[in-house]
């Protein structure tokens, strides 16, 4: 069951990382005239239900403190990246840190994906003794 | 010809006297990183004070600063030669530069060439994460990093 979470997981996390590729593109199609920014307005309402499902899944996966924490980051970093742009009229330099947050949510996301990929991919036996947090911390940096 | 001969004397064959001077080129190619990929976040942030009107709706803020800190990629071939960092680490670097190179060119080709529009916003994200990973490459195993010669 645990095994089958951090595979749901890590599918969720590739899957969150081509939608960040995607709602760039649409953007960069809003932004240069090939279309409206309305594609790129409404697919951000669905994106951050990627990280809000990864955040259902951390808990029973075992996943560890670490990318937990990261998680519920994305997870609020999302959020808050869907309101910034209502920032526009009142104080539009608040606005203004939508797209530098979109990076930060990127980078975020290659951790999480790198994270969760790794702990797919590591054996499964493990030492009864051992807690999940202490597993992941023995995963390779690198 | 002279700047071949420059260019392989950058990196000698390691002695423990220059071990020392090779830690430190790692070292400063692992800041390079993170402060390329520091100034492409701020690179964006120039463009959301733009597109949400902080600052006019001109994109010379977002432009001029484009090409302020191109030289840290160089910069950073010099320093992995010195670090005697890996071929694959060298050769990712030169595809950074050659990255921002075209994005660069990018917005200049996409009033005749529109759909060339999101290549220029996805080329940021890729340079963006090009200089973290670059930077971590380095950082987690500097002498793993150091290729053969170490």
């Amino acid at each position: 069951m645990r095994q089958l979470m951090r595979q749901v997981l890590a599918v969720l996390a590739w899957g969150f990382l081509v939608g960040i590729f995607v709602q760039v593109a649409l953007a960069g199609i809003g932004l240069f005239g090939v279309s409206t920014m309305s594609y790129h307005e409404e697919f951000g309402y669905w994106l951050p239900l990627f990280p809000m499902a990864m955040l259902v899944i951390v808990w029973p996966a075992h996943v560890g403190r670490r990318t937990s924490l990261a998680v519920l980051a994305l997870t609020l970093m999302t959020i808050v990246q869907t309101m910034l742009p209502y920032f526009r009229d009142s104080v539009p330099a608040v606005a203004a840190l939508h797209p530098p947050n979109a990076m930060l949510i990127f980078g975020l996301t290659i951790f999480v994906v790198r994270w969760t990929t790794d702990l797919v991919r590591q054996p499964q036996a493990t030492p009864a003794s051992s807690s999940p947090a202490e597993h992941v911390e023995a995963l390779p940096t690198d | 010809m002279q700047m071949l001969e420059w260019w392989a004397r950058l990196s000698p064959t390691e002695t423990p006297g220059n071990t020392t001077r090779a830690e430190w080129a790692r070292r400063a190619f692992v800041w390079l990183a993170l402060a390329f990929s520091a100034c492409v976040v701020f690179q964006v942030f120039l463009l959301g004070l733009q597109l949400f009107g902080a600052v006019g709706s001109d994109a010379e803020l977002h432009r001029n600063f484009a090409y302020l800190y191109g030289w840290l990629l160089p910069v950073m071939l010099i320093a992995g030669r010195i670090g005697h960092v890996s071929p694959p680490t060298m050769a990712l670097t030169g595809l950074a530069l050659v990255l921002y190179a075209v994005q660069t060119i990018l917005p200049a080709f996409t009033k005749q060439l529109p759909v060339l529009g999101p290549l220029h916003a996805i080329n940021a994200l890729v340079l963006f994460a090009l200089g973290l990973w670059l930077a971590q490459r380095v950082n987690s195993r500097p002498h793993a990093d150091a290729g053969e010669r170490v």
